[in-house]
């Protein structure tokens, strides 16, 4: 998967564009998807605590890749969505997915060893969409190219608020 | 109210869960070749298949590949001579590169053979290609993951970094309701 902090740029350049068209999408629930484009990284626990040791521990099979396609964004948000107040929490979840997804979109780009973005899509299917093998997480310019867009967006929708101050927030 | 939210989240902690023990029990018959857990737990069982791993690289060692623990050649690029060694002199079409297996180290060290590009010790590959006997990969392809040793810690940094910018951004929208247990949305703004 490309770096979070690829993800969660690409999700306000995204969304705040977004925001430009569709007023439902103010400067709080920008931050939201935001948040809910860090859901597939969440798989990187297994740095934490391996998934191997969770199976000699409890016995049962266990794979934290999950967090990394469509059901585990889902069910995550849910779980994050609970966490905001009553009148929020069906805006926050559908925002978390929303930002969610674009993280599985962005990491369906990148080089894959056999042509396939893997089970993005689990536990709908495990078919992999194929990979259009456009970057490497660990080169650099990923991240610069997501520095620049976003960067861009943030000028364009500080002039834009600044300008004709139209966004109600 | 909160009853039913905690019921709520329950259920979804569950749901989810249920999912992390599915994907670990049946992801196997799904992918398309053995992979990491399946040759280190059962090498010879695999033996003459088309394996697809995930492997870190390590220094070639005087005697290569002799198995058992990885740990004495461990922390990658320590020192010149071994970055040297690390790849076979021919760095073309048929390179050679020693590797454990990712989440799985203790197994010890493969040999892939055969690579058309190689990464200096402590990056990381992915390799398909055909087990052999003698603890070798041939490979067909290989895919520098991460193709520096900083690959992997400049990817843990960025992120690190993104994870921080989350933080920041959402509590200036958003505040934590004590009394609610709730995120409320922050009016001071």
């Amino acid at each position: 998967m490309a770096d979070l902090l690829s993800h969660v740029l690409a999700a306000y350049a995204l969304f705040t564009l977004a925001g430009w068209r569709v007023d439902a999408v103010t400067g709080r629930w920008v931050v939201v998807a935001m948040g809910g484009a860090a859901i597939p990284d969440l798989s990187k626990v297994s740095i934490v605590v391996a998934p191997r040791t969770v199976e000699e521990v409890t016995g049962l099979p266990f794979s934290y890749a999950p967090f990394s396609t469509l059901g585990g964004v889902v069910l995550v948000a849910g779980i994050i969505a609970l966490l905001f107040g009553d009148e929020y929490r069906r805006q926050a979840w559908g925002f978390l997915v929303a930002g969610g997804v674009t993280s599985l979109v962005v990491d369906g780009l990148r080089l894959s060893i056999d042509g396939r973005a893997g089970t993005l899509l689990y536990p709908l299917t495990w078919w992999g969409p194929p990979s259009p093998n456009l970057y490497l997480t660990s080169d650099p310019r990923v991240l610069g190219v997501t520095l620049v867009v976003a960067g861009a967006v943030f000028v364009l929708d500080w002039r834009r608020s600044a300008g004709t101050d139209s966004r109600p927030e | 109210m909160q009853g039913r939210r905690l019921l709520l989240g329950c259920a979804l902690v569950v749901a989810l869960l249920g999912l992390f023990v599915h994907y670990g029990a049946t992801a196997d018959s799904h992918q398309r070749y053995p992979d990491n857990e399946e040759i280190a737990l059962s090498y010879d069982d695999h033996v003459g298949e088309t394996v697809q791993i995930s492997g870190i690289v390590r220094p070639v060692t005087a005697n290569e590949s002799s198995g058992g623990s990885d740990t004495a050649g461990g922390s990658g690029g320590t020192n010149a001579t071994d970055v040297t060694s690390a790849t076979s002199a021919t760095d073309g079409a048929d390179a050679t590169m020693a590797v454990v297996l990712r989440n799985w180290e203790s197994f010890g060290t493969l040999t892939v053979r055969g690579a058309d590009r190689t990464v200096p010790p402590g990056g990381s590959v992915q390799v398909i290609g055909t087990l052999a006997a003698d603890r070798t990969i041939i490979a067909e392809r290989v895919l520098p993951v991460n193709p520096h040793s900083w690959s992997e810690p400049y990817k843990y940094a960025v992120s690190a970094v993104g994870a921080v910018l989350i933080l920041v951004v959402f509590f200036r929208e958003w505040r934590l309701d004590a009394s609610r247990l709730a995120f409320e949305v922050r009016e001071d703004g």
